[in-house]
């Protein structure tokens, strides 16, 4: 059994462990600020505790053609929860997220369409004037 | 460990000195004379945690509708753990399956987690990592635990240092203007213009703004929450300011965690704060503890009053 192995360690064996976790827990937000400012990952998530340091980013992912008509999807349908998901997913993760796994799901709904366009528009508290700041990040299919 | 309600007279210091081992040398900065209350501190700090992890299924299972499937097979299991704890039975199987449902919970549910279900687990693999029923590493897993609310909230602090949007109240500015739950507490603290300016920046667009608060008070309560969050944890270590520490950081978090309606992560902060004290108080919270759990669960389906659009998390 795990648990008995896990006991049969001696105990100086389980404090050097105990203090390579702790050493973890205290390097590994640090290593996560550096990730949410290269990357732009979510802070509230991933073990930072950094939750309440920033608000939660507000994220609205859209249909385009490449002529950035827009594109309605049916509420509820499949590939507007693909994309719903695929905001929620850039508000975690960040706008660096690839879209590749979007576009079947999309196309399937949108078979007579030209090329698509993802267009995500991220709204964040810019530090520097208090005030909402918007990104726009653009999401091309790639050539059929 | 001494056994049988005897005091034993050896303290961490001297544990520390005696000992050429470094990882013992750091973690005996969270260590107290060994006495005969560790026991019972860890026993009621196990039972506290598995009604924790138990309730905190239910709730994620119940809060749903439909009933989420998936966090019913995650309660089960969590529930069975728990009444194995509190029975004194199976122990460290029970132990065993809690930390393996809740490594199954991180990881089906990885990235969209909070960051307090990463504690929980850290916490139930302590507990099946050490034996119990010896007095040393009863000691070395109170420490370890100490450790780590120390660095966790220590982190609190230094994320809001390093973000930086606590200086001129910019995020707790946001939070008032877009949460009724922040400006409830808030409002205390600015002019009622100051209030109805922030309040009027909603719905946000860009450009919404500017969330910074030139006022005083505010300011001060702003900057004193990560200056505490750092401070505290320091004084929670040094064994001469560590109880006072320790209510302060107890308070302040509940009263910070209650007013966000974080309700879980109120309650296990508390119960891994009650483990710096020398006695073992936390005993006497397992029942009202307990109680307060079975309340939230019971509001979570309907039957028990609660605030209408107030969240349990």
């Amino acid at each position: 059994m795990a648990g008995r192995n896990v006991h049969q360690l001696s105990l100086a064996r389980k404090q050097q462990v105990a203090v390579i976790v702790l050493i973890g827990l205290f390097v590994w937000p640090l290593l996560l600020r550096g990730l949410v400012y290269q990357f732009d990952v979510s802070p509230w998530r991933f073990a930072g505790f950094s939750m309440y340091c920033v608000p939660k980013r507000l994220v609205n992912a859209t249909l385009h053609q490449m002529n950035n008509a827009p594109i309605e999807l049916e509420p509820g349908s499949t590939a507007d929860r693909a994309l719903t998901e695929f905001g929620g997913s850039t508000q975690t993760w960040g706008p660096h997220k690839p879209a590749s796994t979007l576009w079947k799901t999309l196309r399937q709904e949108q078979p007579d369409k030209g090329r698509l366009l993802v267009i995500v528009r991220i709204w964040e508290l810019d530090r520097s004037t208090s005030r909402i700041v918007q990104t726009m990040h653009r999401y091309a299919e790639p050539n059929r | 460990m001494a056994s049988g309600g005897t005091a034993d007279s050896t303290t961490g210091l001297s544990r520390t000195l005696a000992s050429d081992n470094w990882p013992q040398r750091i973690l005996s900065f969270a260590s107290e004379p060994l006495n005969s209350e560790q026991e019972a501190k860890v026993r009621a700090f196990a039972s506290i945690l598995m009604i924790h992890l138990s309730s905190r299924a239910w709730i994620g299972a119940l809060g749903t509708d439909p009933i989420n499937l998936r966090y019913v097979a995650f309660a089960i299991p969590l529930t069975l753990a728990m009444m194995a704890v509190l029975l004194g039975r199976h122990v460290r199987a029970a132990f065993f399956l809690a930390t393996l449902t809740q490594l199954v919970i991180c990881i089906t549910t990885f990235p969209e987690i909070a960051n307090h279900r990463y504690l929980e687990t850290l916490c139930i693999a302590a507990l099946c990592s050490f034996d119990l029923s010896k007095s040393e590493e009863r000691a070395t897993l109170l420490e370890f635990l100490r450790w780590s609310l120390v660095i966790v909230l220590f982190h609190t602090g230094l994320q809001k240092l390093m973000y930086g949007t606590y200086f001129d109240g910019q995020f707790l500015g946001y939070a008032t203007a877009t949460s009724d739950r922040f400006a409830l507490f808030f409002q205390f603290f600015m002019p009622s213009e100051e209030l109805e300016r922030l309040q009027s920046q909603v719905p946000l667009e860009p450009g919404s703004g500017p969330f910074a608060v030139p006022h005083l008070t505010f300011l001060v309560i702003s900057n004193a929450v990560w200056i505490f969050e750092l401070v505290v944890p320091l004084l929670m270590l040094w064994s001469r300011t560590r109880t006072w520490a320790t209510i302060a950081a107890i308070a302040f978090t509940l009263s910070i965690q209650m007013g966000a309606h974080e309700f879980m992560f109120g309650l296990l902060f508390t119960n891994m704060g009650m483990l710096f004290f020398t006695r073992a108080y936390n005993r006497w919270l397992i029942v009202p503890l307990a109680v307060a759990y079975l309340y939230l669960i019971l509001a979570t389906i309907g039957v028990a009053p609660w605030p209408e659009g107030m969240f349990i998390n």
